[in-house]
């Protein structure tokens, strides 16, 4: 078994995961359907956000140049970073000149994508999650399982048990005293950090300024009581105007929670400008390919389109049922079996696109229509001519394209296979329920189709010659 | 600024747009569908909104009720400071010696002194905060804060109880009306930030269940000025 077959079907296996699954996942979706039916011309606007998202990716350039002119007016300093390595040495080096010691973040894929925490310790800097799924998660040294809910893989009674561990509360605390006792531990955190890092929902490039997303307001408090503020944006991040970022922010809070706007769209643009004002003393916007370029230069640009609300993996039947963690990867879900082999190509991640059943729930779901399982087909022909598929797949796809175009040939295997299912073990109602060799992966969890005895084509001439 | 590392994205971006299949793109943006008017006042629409997501409106006539409104619920809660925007941001005369006369001080929401995180001890504690909308959004029930050296935004943010005065003429239809509104486009660079408030603070993080007053405040007041119609 490979690596995601065997996270998978351990995820199969876990009561706890299922449970948490089978009641959250229902809940996203009903609150992103109503939330898009109570949009005016929700489904119109949906198309003019994929009209943004590409006609600004089509001059990506231009408008990172526009933004790095207006945020630089601002008073912001604009990085540029090539890889994971190169952001994180660079957060590192801005911390380590100005004698920063506590880091606190809000939520950021992207510092997961780059594995920023990792680096700041390295670099003896002490970094804490605000968000609280994201405290969670680091509190239990785990991963987020999913990119909007990190810890929806957990249940109420994980939580409970960790915070009495760590934060001493009652083993069998109701939710709001769990909340509470987050928000006094890092109400502290937040008033003693040297410096917070965020990453960015959009930057707008009229403006210069940068977007953030939040409910709880730890997004607000990292880029406000800390003098210096460090924002990690993916350079397909960029909108062009204020006009086209409120369409997009709209459509964000309706996918992602099934809110009409998130509690907190923050609008940073620029330090204070003023000795005494309240906001960071320094902001610094650091613009992080790793990848994208790759992923632009071709058939899989589509995938940049993505505004990362995660309503794609709440639709999804492979997600709903194995959770984020099977995917072994920081994106799960739909568009994690597209933007990983993208970003990274296929090598570490050529299973991936086999993780799905290409029903397309999720374009359906996408506030921005991204085709994935269109690109699922490009990936998944790629890594057969990139020799990752099963050497019996290859031969035997040959055996059958060599076959299809003998028609006779055709004719007899067919004939063949349907006389042989009969010796097959394991029938119900006709139906088989093993398969011999590498098919018998059909049969594990589903029985198989009979093959008729007669085929399509001698029952047409049959049917045709009764015909008056 | 690494030139080499900024030099190399934008030459990869150009490369990489020369073999972009980018499907939906076209040659300009259409405008965005526009929303159709709303046949009842936007203080209704705004209303509805806002209890949806879990805000507190008080309707009240004029500025001399709203600081009478404001000095009574303060007294009410036994608050002795309020951490607040500048007086003359707030527009409502005669708030600071109405609130005196209750014992109670509005204390500025800024951090000038050498000491950051003594400063931010000090206000922690402190209740309450006000601000003074710059614009509230009906459709979505939300408010718009703006951020200078006048409009901390600490105040709407440290204290676990926020008060928010917003005037009716003020009241957009949606998001996109006040982003399209004359001024805002070209008034946007001289706030450090902007913030669109909808509702308290708020998290679903544990097992999906709602739990305001996450790390921001846990209740919303907006006090609506206005005639009532």
């Amino acid at each position: 078994m490979s690596g995601f077959e065997q996270r998978a079907a351990q995820a199969l296996h876990d009561v706890g995961l299922q449970q948490a699954l089978r009641r959250t996942m229902d809940h996203f979706v009903n609150g992103r359907l109503r939330a898009i039916a109570a949009l005016p011309h929700g489904e119109a606007l949906r198309d003019h956000a994929r009209v943004i998202r590409a006609n600004t990716l089509a001059r990506l350039d231009e408008h990172w140049l526009t933004f790095e002119r207006n945020a630089q007016a601002n008073g912001s300093r604009v990085h540029w970073a090539r890889d994971a390595a190169e952001a994180c040495d660079l957060v590192v080096a801005i911390a380590r000149e100005r004698g920063v010691r506590r880091i606190v973040k809000s939520k950021s894929m992207l510092s997961e994508e780059i594995a920023l925490n990792k680096a700041l310790e390295a670099g003896g800097l002490e970094v804490l999650e605000t968000d609280l799924g994201e405290y969670i998660v680091q509190l239990s040294r785990d991963h987020p399982s999913h990119i909007v809910a990190p810890i929806v893989h957990k249940r109420l009674e994980d939580v409970a048990a960790l915070f009495h561990e760590h934060l001493g509360t009652p083993p069998t605390a109701d939710i709001p005293t769990l909340t509470a006792a987050a928000r006094a531990a890092l109400r502290r955190s937040f008033l003693q950090a040297d410096m917070g890092i965020t990453g960015a929902n959009f930057a707008v490039a009229e403006t210069g300024s940068i977007v953030l997303v939040t409910n709880e307001g730890n997004g607000r408090f990292v880029t406000t009581t800390p003098r210096i503020h460090v924002a990690l944006v993916g350079i397909e991040r960029v909108v062009p105007t204020l006009a086209e970022v409120g369409t997009l922010l709209q459509l964000l809070a309706a996918s992602a929670t099934g809110q009409p706007l998130s509690t907190y769209t923050t609008f940073i643009t620029g330090p204070r400008r003023h000795p005494d004002e309240d906001g960071p003393e320094e902001v610094h916007i650091i613009l992080v390919d790793n990848g994208r370029t790759q992923a632009l230069a071709g058939d899989l640009a589509e995938i940049l389109y993505c505004i990362r609300c995660g309503a794609c993996l709440n639709v999804c039947p492979v997600y709903r049922n194995v959770g984020g963690h099977a995917y072994g990867a920081v994106y799960p879900g739909p568009i994690g079996i597209v933007v990983n082999p993208a970003l990274d190509g296929l090598g570490p991640w050529h299973e991936l696109p086999q993780a799905s059943s290409l029903c397309g729930a999720c374009t359906e779901a996408c506030p921005v229509r991204i085709d994935i399982p269109r690109m699922l087909l490009r990936l998944r022909a790629a890594s057969v001519e990139q020799g990752y598929a099963a050497g019996w797949l290859r031969w035997g796809l040959r055996l059958y394209a060599w076959a299809a175009v003998h028609p006779r040939l055709f004719r007899l295997g067919g004939w063949l296979a349907a006389r042989a299912q009969r010796l097959l073990p394991g029938k119900r109602n006709g139906w088989n329920l093993w398969l011999p060799g590498p098919l018998a992966g059909w049969t594990a969890t589903r029985g198989f189709p009979p093959l008729a005895g007669e085929s399509f084509s001698a029952r047409w001439q049959r049917r045709r010659g009764r015909r008056p | 600024m690494n030139e080499t590392a900024r030099a190399v994205v934008l030459e990869r971006i150009r490369q990489a747009l020369s073999r972009a299949y980018l499907p939906a793109a076209s040659r300009l943006t259409p405008p965005p569908p526009s929303a159709p008017p709303f046949a009842e006042p936007l203080a209704a629409v705004f209303a509805r909104a806002l209890a949806a997501v879990y805000g507190q409106l008080h309707p009240v006539p004029d500025a001399d009720a709203a600081v009478a409104f404001l000095r009574e619920a303060w007294v009410a809660r036994g608050v002795r400071q309020v951490l607040s925007w500048e007086p003359a941001c707030l527009e409502l005369p005669g708030l600071e010696p109405a609130l005196a006369a209750a014992g109670i001080v509005l204390v500025p929401a800024r951090l000038g002194g050498p000491d950051r995180r003594a400063e931010l001890n000090r206000l922690e504690p402190i209740p309450v905060g006000l601000t003074a909308a710059v614009a509230g959004l009906a459709r979505t029930g939300s408010i718009v804060l703006a951020a200078d050296r006048a409009r901390g935004r600490l105040a709407s943010l440290l204290p676990p109880v926020h008060y928010a005065v917003l005037r009716t003429e003020q009241l957009y239809p949606d998001l996109a009306a006040w982003l399209a509104a004359p001024g805002v486009r070209r008034e946007w660079a001289r706030h450090s930030s902007t913030i669109i408030v909808t509702g308290p603070s708020r998290t679903a993080d544990i097992a999906q269940t709602l739990t305001l007053g996450a790390h921001g405040p846990r209740e919303l007041h907006v006090v609506l000025i206005g005639p009532s119609d």
